[in-house]
């Protein structure tokens, strides 16, 4: 599953740097990936989780940890989504769906291969 | 209940009282007390939860507590609860219990971790050496909460007395771990060890962990914002109608008491969020690990690394922030995290910013609203430094044990975010509704408006003293609106009309902003503050913060003109 890694952290680097970038220039080039420089510095954390466990010898570990990570900030993402819509219908303004969607969002089955490893090795965790 | 930090008592108190306790603090002080009862065949029994602590050498707060309590309330019976996994550091508290010669019973919890970790004890022979009955248990699975039940009932026993200094006592919990304990071995790595091979990793660990802080902020605030303008809706409207009536008592009750308790209540979604993530970052073990990989860089700055997380929450609010200084146990540096926090920029503060660096610094604005933050940061971490050489003076120690990980379990996550959110609740709520009539008071007294109101008479007596800064009497009257909410200035100045550009330069502005950062956020955070350390350190906070503030904010207009 090491190929698997190196995929993850190709998708997740590129995302987040274009994230940092366009945060720091203050605009948003692409429609999915809007400019944010702590969302980009995030995912950029992730991706380093998984390019180190390409190398590392407990590569399920980073492998199943960097998808947590993924698979917790897609979640938080989705929930930032619903409450961004929620709050425009409490407070009565305009709702602008597509601005409100991001490619954490999109990236959330990615991360489910890492999570069945992680699952399968599973040894102490209680139910 | 006594025992260790983290071997499960809540999780315990919880099973034998059906989840009926409630959340407070141990008289005069600010360590948390959790107190529940339940029913044993048909008996009343008070179950009172005792500070997670080592030892009885009562160096920090939590332990002088817990000291205190079972010399001179001489409970009916200890129930010492032990965590299986750890016995060797566990056993020297339950030795240490033994001279107070209350009648006690052992619960060895958390046994089903034990087993699956393929360790197995010997409870039979743990209770004749000490003396008393020993019960199995997992509170979290509910195994031998029934068999506990009935020791409980049943009274103990009183143990056999084990004496000795430190050394002595530490060598006989090794040697009785070693009699009672069989490990067998394992045949795959242990899934801890694999994830701290990630969490702590050298490289990893500290980005990993300010990745979760930024995830809490946006949970905190962000999915939380909708429920938070909601609330705000509902007592605004209330307000409002309330005020439509005539009369001072509808002008009281609308725009004194509503909108000032409502604008605190209103933050209770995000209270409750905050602590329901903290509670899952605990109850799953990670906690203590991020707390070890910060120590290192906060001991510079006379903390420890349970000051990071208070300290980060700050840039949201303050008010839960300083609440978050409760986890750290070393009075001294709780006091400091809990007095320096108000120098973390929160949200409420960013209006005021947005507003200033878009007029004065249109194309900068976003460096400046930046160097905002990190100049809070910076005097947040001179001021603790300064503190702890000074009044605050001490080492800053901590032991901490690093459980094993763990799927929260929902019903104590629920217990235990619930019992903190309603404990901040009833204590802020007392003062922010007193201060509420005194500034509804000011603000709509004599009459004629708020420029005739004793506030603006107030504004323009206090204008002088922030004359160097050359700040009109109405800009220091949205100041002192802002002791009611940070938000407010910027709603003051609104409603006063104020030309900005044509009453401030760019410095004075920059000053302003530098005042805004550093003078007392607003009312709530000075009832935390109150609630968590006591009014003497409530009344130094309010005038170091000032000081702090003043002084900064002249230096800023003196290099402004210099400039």
């Amino acid at each position: 599953m090491r190929w698997y890694s190196v995929i993850l952290f190709i998708i997740t680097l590129t995302a987040g740097l274009v994230e940092l970038f366009e945060g720091l220039k203050g605009e948003t080039a692409l429609q999915l990936v809007p400019s944010d420089v702590l969302g980009g510095l995030v995912l950029l954390v992730i991706s380093a989780v998984f390019f180190r466990g390409v190398t590392h010898e407990e590569h399920d570990a980073f492998l199943g940890f960097g998808s947590i990570m993924l698979a917790i900030f897609s979640v938080l993402y989705i929930l930032v989504f619903l409450a961004n819509g929620l709050d425009a219908w409490i407070v009565g303004d305009e709702w602008e769906l597509l601005n409100d969607l991001r490619i954490e969002m999109v990236l959330l089955p990615l991360a489910v291969p890492g999570l069945v490893l992680l699952n399968r090795a599973r040894k102490t965790l209680p139910p | 209940m006594v025992g260790n930090p983290n071997v499960g008592k809540t999780s315990l108190l919880n099973a034998l009282t059906g989840g009926d306790f409630s959340v407070g603090n141990f008289p005069g002080v600010t360590v948390e007390k959790k107190e529940g009862k339940g029913l044993i065949d048909g008996k009343a029994v008070t179950f009172v939860d005792l500070p997670g602590i080592y030892s009885f050498e009562a160096e920090n707060l939590d332990e002088k507590v817990a000291r205190d309590y079972l010399e001179k309330e001489k409970p009916d019976l200890i129930l010492n609860v032990v965590n299986a996994l750890n016995l060797e550091r566990n056993l020297y508290l339950t030795l240490q219990l033994t001279k107070f010669c209350i009648p006690m019973v052992i619960a060895l919890n958390m046994i089903d971790e034990a087993e699956k970790e393929r360790i197995r004890i010997d409870a039979k022979k743990l209770s004749e050496i000490i003396g008393v009955p020993v019960v199995k248990t997992s509170a979290v699975k509910g195994v031998g909460i029934e068999e506990l039940k009935r020791e409980i009932l049943r009274g103990g026993s009183v143990p056999k007395v084990f004496s000795g200094d430190l050394q002595d006592i530490i060598r006989m919990a090794e040697k009785i771990a070693r009699e009672i304990k069989v490990v067998e071995e394992l045949e795959k790595p242990e899934i801890d060890e694999v994830l701290d091979e990630v969490f702590m990793d050298t490289h990893l660990g500290i980005p990993i962990f300010l990745s979760f802080m930024w995830m809490m902020f946006m949970f905190t605030y962000s999915v939380a914002q909708p429920l938070n303008d909601l609330l705000s809706f509902c007592f605004d409207t209330l307000a409002s109608y309330i005020a439509s009536f005539d009369g001072w008592f509808f002008s009281l009750l609308g725009d004194g008491v509503v909108a000032g308790v409502g604008s605190v209540l209103s933050f209770v979604p995000n209270i409750a969020f905050l602590f329901l993530f903290l509670s899952l970052l605990e109850l799953s073990g990670y906690m203590p690990r991020a707390v070890f990989l910060v120590d290192g860089f906060m001991f510079r700055f006379g903390l420890n690394g349970r000051s990071v997380i208070p300290l980060i929450m700050g840039f949201g609010c303050n008010v839960p922030a300083i609440l978050a200084t409760r986890s750290i146990e070393d009075r001294k540096v709780r006091i400091a995290t809990a007095l320096i926090n108000p120098f973390m920029s929160c949200s409420a503060r960013l209006p005021i910013y947005v507003l200033f660096a878009g007029i004065f610094f249109p194309r900068t604005g976003s460096v400046v609203i930046m160097s905002m933050y990190v100049i809070g940061v910076l005097i947040a971490l001179i001021s603790a430094l300064i503190l702890r050489k000074t009044l605050l003076k001490g080492e800053s120690e901590f032991i901490i044990e690093l459980p094993p990980y763990m799927l929260p379990n929902f019903k104590e996550l629920w217990l235990m975010t619930w019992s903190r959110t309603k404990h901040f609740i009833q204590k802020a709520g007392t003062v922010i509704l007193a201060m509420s009539v005194v500034v509804w008071y000011i603000t709509t007294y004599p009459g004629g408006g708020i420029e005739e109101s004793y506030a603006a008479m107030l504004g323009k007596a206090i204008q002088p003293l922030f004359s160097p800064m050359g700040w009109s009497w109405e800009l220091v009257l949205a100041l002192i609106s802002g002791f009611v909410a940070k938000e407010v200035v910027v709603a003051t100045i609104g409603v006063l009309n104020i030309d900005i550009p044509s009453v401030m330069a760019p410095h004075q502005a920059f000053a302003y902003m530098l005042f805004t950062l550093l003078y007392m956020p607003c009312i709530a955070t000075i009832a935390v503050i109150r609630a968590e350390i006591g009014t003497k350190w409530t009344v130094f906070a309010v005038l170091f913060s000032f000081s702090v503030a003043y002084a900064m904010a002249l230096i800023a207009t003196g290099v402004g003109m210099w400039l």
